[in-house]
């Protein structure tokens, strides 16, 4: 499955690649300097979309939430990890249940970067219920 | 050593910390390797 964005494809590829002056590798769009969220949706994301994100309020901010710690960097290859030693968790108290779908790693500025689809959705988080990542849950890999 | 797909990636959890459903790890991946070569479109329909 393609789970990375478009734009962020053609971002790797042009840096990697003699896009540049003069046969050079072109330039790579720094993606931001603080903590990536993860955003939850109520409808699929692709390559080329973000899905429609879950509404604001009532357990959730609109761009989603930062994780709080570094993962460990990839190393020969090997996949990224997310969120790092603590879970990501919301807690629903919009007084409607949620029908969850997909997620986007983004910037915190909600550049997007990877996506995916949850198994097992559309998942429903009624109303007092809380939606938790576990720790490590979401890998990232070019394999 | 469970598989992959055992391991809980996301749950519901009720107000009374009960786990009420529950899905497995979430993978984002690119694939690189090469696929299979593609039939020569030979112009039929």
């Amino acid at each position: 499955m393609a789970a990375i964005d478009q734009t962020m494809v053609s971002n790797i590829l042009n840096a990697t690649t003699p896009t540049g002056t003069s046969g050079a590798p072109g330039t790579f769009s720094a993606v931001g300097g603080t903590a990536m969220k993860v955003r939850l949706n109520s409808t699929a994301s692709t390559a080329s979309a973000a899905g429609t994100e879950i509404a604001s309020g009532g357990g959730y901010t609109t761009g989603g939430t930062a994780v709080s710690a570094a993962s460990t960097a990839s190393s020969a290859g090997s996949a990224v990890t997310l969120p790092k030693t603590t879970a990501l968790s919301w807690t629903n108290s919009s007084g409607g249940a949620w029908s969850i779908v997909s997620m986007d790693l983004t910037s915190s500025a909600g550049t997007r970067c990877w996506f995916g689809n949850f198994t097992g959705q559309p998942i429903s988080v009624a109303n007092g219920n809380t939606f938790q990542i576990a720790a490590d849950a979401v890998s990232v890999s070019l394999t | 050593m469970p598989e992959v797909d055992e391991l809980i990636g996301w749950r519901v959890i009720d107000p009374d910390g009960n786990v009420v459903a529950s899905g497995p790890l979430i993978e984002l991946e690119m694939a690189t390797q090469m696929g299979e070569p593609k039939e020569a479109d030979d112009g039929s329909n």
